[in-house]
């Protein structure tokens, strides 16, 4: 072969390269939903999770530009080393485009290394962790869609005036409790309130009676429950019933953010506890619209994570479909010029850092007396506009954005 | 940490001991007259939650109907199953009827979660057990009381039915000698029958406490298990005593690794198990053989 056959073939498979990323690879967009299905977060990501991200594919009639999408679902046990072993499989031999879900925020902070390694799309939904567009921020390889531990300290922050001046709290011993914490803390401290005492509860506590008795002695005016799941149902349910309530001391119970939690802890239990969430059914018809459909479907309302979820997929394969291509950092740049418009939100945009930026509520849970039909469990007591509640990014410390 | 606050906190460890100890009574039994390890021993707690939430949702038979009615059903599927399993593997080393009962338990879970998805479920308190009493140095609720009433005198009745009474004794004569026992003309597959019925109805029984405290869900006795079974591996695996006084001093223990270094507390029962393990490998309780 002459050297200026050898030149023709380099330029002609760098040309094939080339044109290749402006495609979506491999023919198909798969995105994997990587879980919790098998434990304390299954209820308000899980099976839901995946259910969502199929309703979001099915808008598209399962085919983009004549390609299949493909709904893939896998369980990361809530360990890191699992959610790893199943990016990578999903990575490299099933060639994963996406993936999607990843609650509890160690795994999602072990999966999106592997994503970034691999130059693959992370749509964080469910998990919390504000790190995922600070220090950890990968604004070319993941958006964070849903939540974070910043804006749901600001939002609590609001109702530090209403509720009281010293705070306790019980939070869950690892990176998301621990992000939480901080953030609420710092909420309380800038209203002018103090936090008297925390203790830290291990993941999966079934029995938080002790906790509980630590908070009461705390004579805090308002115990914060930093933590989700099936975790915050027990903290709540404990909380009721060594009397914390009838005593006086009120509860933000800030991983209740569930429709079916709630219902799960009972209004009875839970009644008049606060937090802060992204999405309610009452916001929109689109909401509305997405409710009745997944009740149809899962015989349950959707929780929060259920419709962001849907939203960032949706969102993500309207994005494959205008670029034609899988490659994170062409389908991102389009997620980022287009205004998020769904069943989750009716007004949100895609920052740079990968926030996802939208309206937030502090939200009341119902008595008993107050509920009208069986998923009429909370009521808005404050809109934040997305820009006071998610964190600014000067301030985020995103290695990408930091001068 | 004022004394006032750490009383709180040894009653509560109480409680949760007391609770343990009925699960692992349930263990102790099977594996005395089986030799089985039972890890199934969690889904059957689960069910007995279970099945005292759909009486009440669908029959509208309340707690102290079902804290009856509940074990029994539960009792019953246990003897099925050991009707038609377990009676395979009793002559066989005792990692089959591990593996055996941890694919029952993964089984039970999955076709639970399959049908009931892993949502939690509402169980109320019992009207008759709601409030609590006003200790001065804390709250006590009046249900958890009643747990530690309920599972200890259970506990008694159980060891005393064991040791003292004559159904005792032809049991531990067939775990002894089976051959020789049958001789007397005792039905022994019958008693082993009735042993492993009586042993998961317990965990049934368990379930059904269980129920108005935490949530009621296919998950629920995953994680309960493997702490109960660290429980009668330091109490001796067998010995009924031993159980009883290993949970109630595990609980005790664990309650104050709640206040003094609550990240370890999930952790304190599994740091004794490898000291008991290195130090007294038959357990506290337990005899060499």
């Amino acid at each position: 072969m002459s050297i200026r056959n050898l030149l023709g073939a380099v330029a002609a498979t760098a040309m094939l390269a080339t044109s290749a990323q402006a495609e979506i690879a491999n023919g198909r967009v798969r995105i994997g939903v990587l879980t919790d299905l098998s434990g304390g977060y299954e209820q308000n990501s899980g099976n839901g999770s995946v259910e969502a991200a199929k309703m979001a594919a099915e808008e598209f009639g399962g085919k983009i530009n004549g390609m299949p999408i493909e709904i893939l679902a896998g369980d990361h046990q809530n360990k890191p080393d699992v959610g790893v072993s199943v990016a990578n499989r999903w990575f490299d031999v099933d060639k994963v485009d996406a993936v999607t879900d990843l609650v509890n925020s160690a795994v999602g902070f072990a999966v999106l290394d592997v994503a970034k390694a691999k130059n693959k799309t992370v749509l964080l939904t469910s998990a919390g962790s504000a790190d995922f567009t600070g220090k950890a921020c990968a604004p070319d390889n993941s958006v964070h869609w849903i939540y974070d531990t910043y804006q749901m300290g600001k939002g609590i922050g609001l109702a530090v005036p209403t509720l009281g001046k010293k705070w306790f709290f019980i939070s869950a011993d690892y990176a998301f409790g621990a992000a939480l914490e901080g953030a609420v803390g710092a909420a309380v401290k800038a209203a002018g309130g103090e936090v008297v005492g925390s203790v830290k509860a291990p993941l999966g506590t079934t029995d938080f009676s002790s906790f509980v008795l630590q908070a009461q002695a705390s004579k805090a005016d308002v115990i914060a429950m930093n933590n989700g799941g099936d975790d915050a149902i027990n903290s709540v349910k404990a909380a009721k019933e060594f009397g914390l309530m009838a005593g006086g001391q009120k509860i933000v119970a800030l991983g209740l953010d569930s429709l079916p939690a709630i219902k799960s802890a009972s209004l009875d239990v839970a009644q008049d506890g606060l937090y802060v969430t992204t999405w309610t059914p009452d916001m929109s018809a689109d909401a509305q619209a997405f409710m009745k459909k997944f009740i149809e479907r899962r015989k349950t309302a959707p929780a929060t994570f259920h419709v962001g979820t849907y939203s960032a997929v949706l969102n993500y394969l309207k994005a494959v479909q205008a670029t034609n291509s899988t490659d994170p950092k062409v389908v991102l740049a389009q997620m980022r010029k287009t205004p998020v418009k769904d069943a989750f939100t009716q007004a949100g945009t895609l920052r740079e850092d990968g926030r996802m930026v939208h309206d937030v509520y502090l939200v009341r849970i119902k008595k008993p007396s107050e509920s009208k039909s069986e998923w009429d469990l909370q009521e808005v007591i404050a809109t934040i506009p997305g820009k006071d509640a998610f964190r600014p990014i000067s301030e985020g410390g995103c290695p990408a954005f930091t001068k | 940490m004022p004394i006032q606050a750490l009383l709180g906190q040894l009653l509560v460890g109480l409680i949760n001991g007391s609770f343990y100890a009925m699960m692992s009574i349930g263990l102790a039994i099977i594996f005395g007259l089986l030799g089985i390890t039972n890890i199934a021993q969690g889904a059957f707690y689960m069910m007995g939650a279970f099945f005292s939430w759909l009486l009440l949702r669908e029959a509208g038979i309340g707690y102290f109907y079902a804290l009856v009615l509940s074990p029994l059903i539960v009792g019953l599927i246990g003897a099925a199953i050991e009707r038609t399993l377990l009676r395979r593997v009793y002559k066989l080393p005792h990692e089959y009827g591990l593996l055996l009962t941890f694919g029952i338990l993964t089984f039970t879970q999955g076709l639970f979660i399959y049908i009931f998805q892993t949502a939690g479920r509402p169980y109320p308190v019992p009207t008759e057990l709601a409030g609590g009493f006003n200790l001065g140095f804390m709250f006590l609720p009046k249900y958890r009381a009643w747990v530690v009433i309920a599972s200890l005198t259970t506990c008694f009745l159980v060891w005393y039915a064991l040791e003292k009474t004559s159904l005792g004794r032809t049991l531990r004569a067939a775990t002894e000698n089976p051959t020789l026992t049958r001789a007397f003309g005792i039905n022994v597959p019958a008693l082993m029958t009735l042993g492993f019925g009586a042993g998961v109805a317990l965990a049934g029984a368990a379930g059904v406490l269980a129920a108005p405290i935490y949530t009621v869900s296919p998950i629920m006795g995953a994680d309960l298990i493997i702490v109960v079974f660290a429980i009668i591996v330091i109490g001796g695996m067998g010995s009924i005593m031993g159980a009883i006084v290993t949970s109630v001093s595990l609980g005790l223990l664990e309650g104050l690794a709640k206040v003094y270094y609550p990240q370890g507390s999930n952790m304190v029962v599994f740091v004794i198990m490898i000291a008991v393990l290195l130090l007294r490998p038959a357990g506290l309780f337990g005899r060499e053989k």
